[in-house]
C-alpha cells in the first residue's frame, strides 16, 4: 500500500500540482495543496487512490477559491475606504509575451462553464473517463460529450481573443 | 450509413472505449472519408487544447522527496493521537469530576454524624447495610434550612456497641458493626444507647493529634469484657469506631463510677486501632504511657512506628484513638467532610 502510494506520488504529483495550479493560479499554493492531498492520502489509505487524490485536490481547490473570494471581497471593502488603501505601484507596461499568452488561456478557460472546465482539467490531469465521471457525477457516456464541447469552446475562445488582439494592434 | 458521433470520436481518441467499440469505429473509419476528416479535426483540437493548457501550467515541478511527505503524514498522525489522548484524558477527568459530584450529592448526604461502615468480616456479625448508600432524610431537606443563624449543632455521638438479643454470643472478633443510619439491625428493635460526648459544638480545635512512637501499652488492671455481656448487665457506653470489627474490649473501673474503656479494633488493612474512652485525666495518662506494657496484645506487624493518637476532649471526658497515622488521617478527613456537610 505504501509502495503503491509512493509510486502514485512519483507519477502523479506533477499532474496534481498542474491540476491545482489551474484552479488556484499560484504555484506555491498548488504545491502546498498537492502535498496536503498526499499527506491525507497516507492517513486515509483510499481504495482507489488515484481518483481519491484528484477528488480531494478538487475539494481543496474549491475551498481555496472560496477563501479567495472572501479575500477579494475584503479587499474591495478596503478599496472603498481611501484611508486604508495601500499604495499600489502602477502595473508594468511591458508584459512578457509568455504571461500574455497565459493570461489569454486563463480568459479562454474562464469562458467555459464550471462543469466543462472541470472535466477538461481533470482529463488534462490524466484521469480516465470513469474517474472523471465518478468525480463530477456525470455518466461515463457524457464525459466524451462534455470534453468535446469543452475543447471546442476553449480553442474557439482563445482564437477569438487572438483575433481581437491582432485587430487591436493593426 | 451511420456516421460516428463527435463525442464518440473524442472518446475513441482518448482511448476511453472498449476494444469492441474501437474495432467497430476503426472498421467504419476505414471506409468513411467524412468521418476520417472529422477524426483528424478532433485530433488536432485535442492537441491544441493540450498545448494551450500546457501554457497555463505552473513553472517546472520538482516534487519533494516522498519521505518528506511520509514524515509530515507521520507527524500529523502523531499530533492527532496526542489530541485524541488529550481528549480522552479530559473526558475521563470529566467523568471523575461528575462521579465525584454525584457521589458527594448522593453518598455523603447521609446523616452527618454517621461514619461509613465496613462490611462485617465474620459470618456471625450482624449484617448492617452500608450506611453510605442509604439516603437519610436530611438529604431531602431544603437548603434554606441550613441558613439558620448558628443553630445548636448535633453533638458527636459514638454508638454504643450492642448485640441483637437472642443471638448466640459472638466471638470477640465477630462483634460490632454500629451505624447510626440503621441501628435497628444491631439492637433488635430497641433504640440504641448512645454515648454523647459533646453537648456543645465540636470544633476542629477539639481534635488534638499528637504523634506517638508506638501504640501505648495499657498499664493498670483491666478486665476484658465480652461486649454483649457488658451491655446486658451494665448498660455501659463504650466508645469505638463504628464499622470496624472489635478484637478486644477492656474496661478499668474508675472513680465515681467513671469507667475507662479500651477497644481494640482491626482496620481493613489488618492493622490495629485502639479507642480509649473515659475521664480526660485518665485517658491522657494512659496515652502518655508509652512503655509497651505486656498487657497490650497489640503487636503491630513489622514494628510500625508510624502511629499517632487523636484525642477528642469534651469537658472532663476524652476519647483517644491510636492507630496508624494514615488510617487516622482518613478518619480525620471524614470528620472534616462531616463538619463541612453538616446540616441543621
Amino acid at each position: 500500500m505504501g509502495d503503491e502510494l509512493e509510486e502514485l506520488y512519483r507519477t502523479t504529483y506533477a499532474t496534481v500540482v498542474r491540476f491545482l495550479y489551474r484552479k488556484v493560479w499560484d504555484a506555491d499554493r498548488a504545491h502546498d495543496l498537492a502535498q496536503e492531498v498526499f499527506i491525507r492520502a497516507m492517513a486515509h489509505r483510499p481504495e482507489k487512490p488515484r481518483a481519491w487524490i484528484f477528488a480531494v485536490a478538487a475539494n481543496l481547490a474549491r475551498d481555496e477559491a472560496r477563501a479567495a473570494v472572501r479575500r477579494k471581497r475584503h479587499l474591495t471593502l478596503l478599496k472603498e475606504d481611501p484611508a486604508t488603501m495601500p499604495y499600489c505601484p502602477p502595473p508594468a507596461d511591458e508584459m512578457v509575451e509568455e504571461d500574455e499568452r497565459r493570461a489569454k488561456v486563463d480568459e479562454a478557460l474562464a469562458t467555459l462553464t464550471k462543469r466543462d472546465r472541470e472535466v477538461l482539467l481533470l482529463w488534462d490531469a490524466g484521469l480516465s473517463y470513469p474517474e472523471i465521471a465518478q468525480q463530477t457525477g456525470l455518466a461515463v457516456g457524457a464525459v466524451g460529450t462534455t470534453l468535446a464541447r469543452a475543447r471546442k469552446r476553449l480553442v474557439d475562445a482563445y482564437d477569438r481573443s487572438e483575433q481581437e488582439n491582432r485587430a487591436a494592434h493593426s | 450509413m451511420r456516421h460516428i458521433p463527435e463525442d464518440e470520436l473524442h472518446a475513441y481518441l482518448d482511448q476511453a472505449l472498449s476494444r469492441s467499440q474501437c474495432v467497430e469505429i476503426e472498421r467504419h473509419l476505414a471506409r468513411c472519408p467524412r468521418c476520417q476528416v472529422q477524426r483528424d479535426d478532433i485530433a488536432a483540437l485535442r492537441d491544441r487544447t493540450t498545448a494551450l493548457l500546457a501554457r497555463v501550467g505552473p513553472p517546472p515541478i520538482i516534487p519533494p522527496a516522498f519521505e518528506t511527505i511520509m514524515a509530515r503524514a507521520a507527524a500529523r498522525e502523531h499530533r492527532r493521537w496526542r489530541w485524541l489522548r488529550a481528549g480522552a484524558w479530559a473526558a475521563s477527568v470529566g467523568v471523575v469530576l461528575f462521579l465525584g459530584w454525584w457521589m458527594s450529592d448522593h453518598l455523603f448526604r447521609v446523616e452527618p454524624r454517621s461514619i461509613a461502615t465496613a462490611t462485617p468480616t465474620t459470618p456471625q456479625a450482624p449484617v448492617a447495610p452500608p450506611a453510605a448508600v442509604v439516603p437519610s432524610p436530611a438529604s431531602t431537606r431544603p437548603a434554606s434550612v441550613a441558613r439558620k443563624p448558628r443553630p445548636k449543632p448535633a453533638p458527636l455521638q459514638l454508638v454504643r456497641a450492642s448485640r441483637p438479643v437472642g443471638t448466640e454470643a459472638p466471638t470477640a472478633t465477630g462483634f460490632a458493626l454500629a451505624t447510626e443510619t440503621d441501628p435497628q439491625t444491631l439492637s433488635d428493635g430497641a433504640a440504641p444507647d448512645r454515648l454523647t460526648l459533646a453537648s456543645t459544638p465540636l470544633e476542629m480545635n477539639d481534635l488534638i493529634a499528637q504523634p506517638v512512637g508506638d501504640i501505648p501499652g495499657l498499664n493498670g488492671l483491666w478486665r476484658t469484657i465480652v461486649p454483649d455481656e457488658e451491655t446486658a448487665d451494665r448498660r455501659g457506653d463504650i466508645a469505638l469506631v463504628p464499622g470496624l470489627p472489635v478484637v478486644q474490649m477492656r474496661v478499668q473501673p474508675g472513680t465515681a463510677g467513671q469507667d475507662v474503656t479500651a477497644v481494640d479494633q482491626m482496620l481493613e488493612s489488618g492493622e490495629m486501632i485502639r479507642t480509649i474512652s473515659g475521664p480526660a485525666a485518665r485517658v491522657v495518662t494512659l496515652v502518655d504511657e508509652e512503655a509497651a506494657a505486656d498487657s497490650a496484645n497489640l503487636r503491630m506487624a513489622g514494628g510500625t512506628t508510624d502511629h499517632m493518637t487523636v484525642t477528642i476532649r469534651q469537658a472532663d471526658r476524652m476519647v483517644a484513638v491510636t492507630g496508624p497515622a494514615q488510617a487516622l488521617g482518613s478518619l480525620l478527613a471524614r470528620v472534616n467532610i462531616k463538619n463541612a456537610k453538616r446540616r441543621y
